[in-house]
């Protein structure tokens, strides 16, 4: 019923996956510097884990759910989220499409089936074992897929998101990128266990891990776990094995608890991805320079023109909290609004977010 | 003079030091010190037998913490942000709350639950939240909110040796923004009590945490207007200091109540029926509330959400001049 999946990737397939995963790469790079000079308030990387967000959302129907954590801004825009879009919820402003209500990188986009993640760590894992169960209820062949990191299998929620998908036999896929940190904690410190796929087995779950470098194993194993997955055969844990090469966050000092030669042991999945391309003569260092001036320069003309727009109004605060705004939010907005109008000015902010 | 961070940096190396049973559990606490660094130099000093780095799980640290607690330690355990307690609820509210009464009073479970409350950090839905209402809700735990660096060690070192469960929240927009000289030995401030942060004559204000320098400054320009404030930091929410609440409210005949949290069903309700249930007879005024909207918390526009100065001086004189 569903083709079986290839065991490699067409050259042509991979230099457009690895556009999108440089692509990933130069935002994040000007995103830290937007950061560095207090434009915007905060920012997490995914430097390491290219491969593993675009080998995967690449393995996936643009009708498949995806439930991530907030590291995986490269899986909105491979679906065609506009740049601008992604930039403007970095400002929280008139652009962010969630109006200026989460701390950038947690995107959502309904119309890309992406749904926002929490700051909460591991929330979204039991999300989408229920996704998974509403596309078996439905029989519509569709998969739902949650991201999420190694410190989320020690949430209680990862418990409740693979006892239920097992249960279930749901279509969903954990795709775990164990980037070896947890803000301060290594991986060998979370748990006791000496692989993280391993933790599948107790669930009934599907469970392997493949090389977060190595876009070609990742986009094989999630085609994999995708072709089960709608063939009813039930859900899979992908736990891709890679480095987090930038601290935590942009407010992380990552000196203070690891060594920094540490990130060299670990290979560059962008790096490794080019090397390939070229080895296999479908990519020259020349192209290599043209791809990244083009988006580079993308990057740049989004951000200016995202940039100067306003952040939402405060009559913003009160939408969405119900589907119709009830008479204590309505009468609570008018004085708001009758107050600000004698007296504007936000209050100056006093204290540097930590993490 | 030390920061309100550096003062509860300063009372866990004192409660460690005091009694060899304490230990540090939670996120990040280890050799990084804390996101806030609240914990800053305790592994360096102690080691991982007493400074414990958790794996991340909110509801393991409070569950953990219980079982230590009940098995001779007594843990100070530190929920990275309030907005983490949530997913440690149950463990807070079901077990860690009830243990004493369900076990007739056989076991108990002291354990010092740190976590940072409050905006003004740029933080947004999930680094933001005032969770104090749900504890103060919930008869078996001890609420705290400490606003000075003196408060903070003190309060802090008295919970370390509190025979029930504190729930010690801290506000973390001040905990570089207040400075003051403090005694470098320990000491305690009692639970219970609250604090006259400045005595007047027309308005009395209650609040706590990071709203007390907001209605400080309120006052002060209260003060320009005529206006004298009885300003009222509660310092200990659960149990209440009702006596206090109500001295004030005897003097004044005026009540204004600011908190952060969202409005509906915040800990002001309790002080508004508070003063209703025992000095209404003293009031000139409606018992007025300035708070947080019944929104979640936003990112970007979080400076609409907050009470400011500006907000709080407004309810002030409103309800000065009430006639």
């Amino acid at each position: 019923m569903f083709p079986q999946p290839k065991p490699t990737l067409p050259s042509d397939e991979m230099v457009r996956l690895y556009e999108h995963m440089v692509q990933i790469r130069l935002l994040d790079e000007r995103a830290i510097k937007l950061q560095r000079s207090g434009r915007i308030g905060f920012y997490v990387t995914a430097n390491g884990e290219e491969a593993a967000v675009i080998g995967t959302v690449a393995a996936l129907q643009p009708t498949d759910w995806l439930f991530p954590a907030y590291r995986q801004i490269g899986c909105l825009l491979y679906r065609g989220y506009p740049l601008d879009s992604a930039i403007g919820q970095l400002f929280g402003n008139t652009v962010d499409a969630t109006k200026g209500r989460q701390m950038p990188c947690h995107h959502s986009s309904a119309a890309h089936r992406f749904v926002s993640p929490s700051s909460v760590i591991g929330t979204q894992i039991v999300h989408a074992a229920g996704g998974g169960l509403t596309a078996k209820l439905q029989g519509k062949g569709d998969v739902s897929v949650t991201y999420f990191g190694d410190g989320a299998t020690s949430a209680n929620d990862f418990h409740s998101g693979l006892t239920f998908a097992g249960a279930y036999k749901t279509p969903t896929i954990f795709v775990c990128i164990n980037n070896q940190y947890a803000i301060s904690l290594p991986v060998s410190k979370q748990c006791g266990a000496s692989q993280l796929s391993d933790k599948a087995v107790g669930y009934g779950v599907h469970g392997e891990r493949v090389a977060g470098h190595d876009l070609e194993a990742i986009h094989t194993a999630m085609s994999q776990a995708v072709y089960r997955a709608r063939q009813g055969d039930g859900p899979s844990l992908i736990e891709i094995l890679t480095y987090r090469k930038d601290p935590h966050s942009s407010s992380d000092d990552a000196n203070r608890y690891r060594p920094a030669e540490e990130a060299e042991q670990w290979p560059d999945p962008i790096a490794t991805t080019r090397d390939t391309l070229i080895g296999r003569g479908v990519w020259s260092a020349e192209q290599d320079a043209l791809l990244i001036g083009r988006l580079g320069q993308q990057i740049q003309q989004a951000i200016q023109r995202v940039q100067p727009l306003p952040l939402p109004g405060p009559e913003s605060l009160f939408e969405d909290v119900y589907a119709t705004l009830p008479p204590h939010l309505q009468q609570q907005r008018h004085a708001l609004l009758t107050e600000l109008s004698k007296t504007a000015g936000q209050q100056a902010l006093v204290e540097e977010f930590p993490l | 003079m030390k920061t309100l961070i550096a003062a509860i940096t300063d009372a866990l190396h004192l409660a460690m030091a005091q009694d060899e049973t304490v230990v540090i559990l939670g996120e990040d606490v280890g050799i990084n010190g804390g996101v806030f660094r609240a914990t800053d130099g305790l592994h360096a000093t102690y080691g991982d037998a007493r400074v414990l780095d958790a794996p991340l799980s909110e509801s393991g640290i409070v569950g953990c913490a219980i079982g230590m607690a009940v098995t001779g330690l007594r843990p100070i355990i530190e929920i990275q942000f309030a907005d983490y307690m949530y997913p440690a609820f149950d463990q807070l509210t079901s077990e860690l709350a009830k243990l004493r009464y369900r076990t007739g009073g056989e076991l108990s479970a002291p354990v010092v639950v740190r976590a940072p409350y409050g905006g003004g950090i740029r933080g947004g839905l999930y680094h933001s939240q005032s969770p104090e209402a749900y504890f103060t809700h919930t008869p078996g735990l001890t609420v705290v909110i400490p606003s000075t660096p003196y408060d903070a060690k003190g309060l802090l070192l008295a919970a370390a040796q509190h025979p029930d469960p504190v729930i010690f929240l801290e506000p973390k927009r001040l905990y570089r923004s207040v400075k003051e000289s403090i005694p470098d030995d320990a000491y305690t401030v009692p639970i219970g009590p609250s604090r006259v942060v400045r005595s007047g004559e027309h308005v009395s204000v209650f609040a706590y945490g990071a709203m007390i320098p907001v209605c400080e400054e309120a006052a002060t320009l209260a003060n320009r207007e005529g206006v004298t404030v009885d300003l009222i930091d509660l310092r200990t929410l659960y149990p209440m200091d009702v006596e206090g609440i109500v001295q004030s409210v005897k003097k004044t005949g005026r009540a204004l109540i600011v908190y952060e949290a969202p409005k509906t069903c915040g800990y002001g309700a309790e002080i508004a029926a508070t003063i209703a249930e025992n000095a209404i007879e003293y009031l000139q005024a409606p018992v007025t509330r300035v708070a947080g909207p019944d929104t979640p918390f936003p990112y970007s526009i979080e400076g609409y959400y907050l009470p400011t100065p500006q907000r709080v001086f407004n309810a002030l004189m409103q309800v000065a001049l009430y006639r």
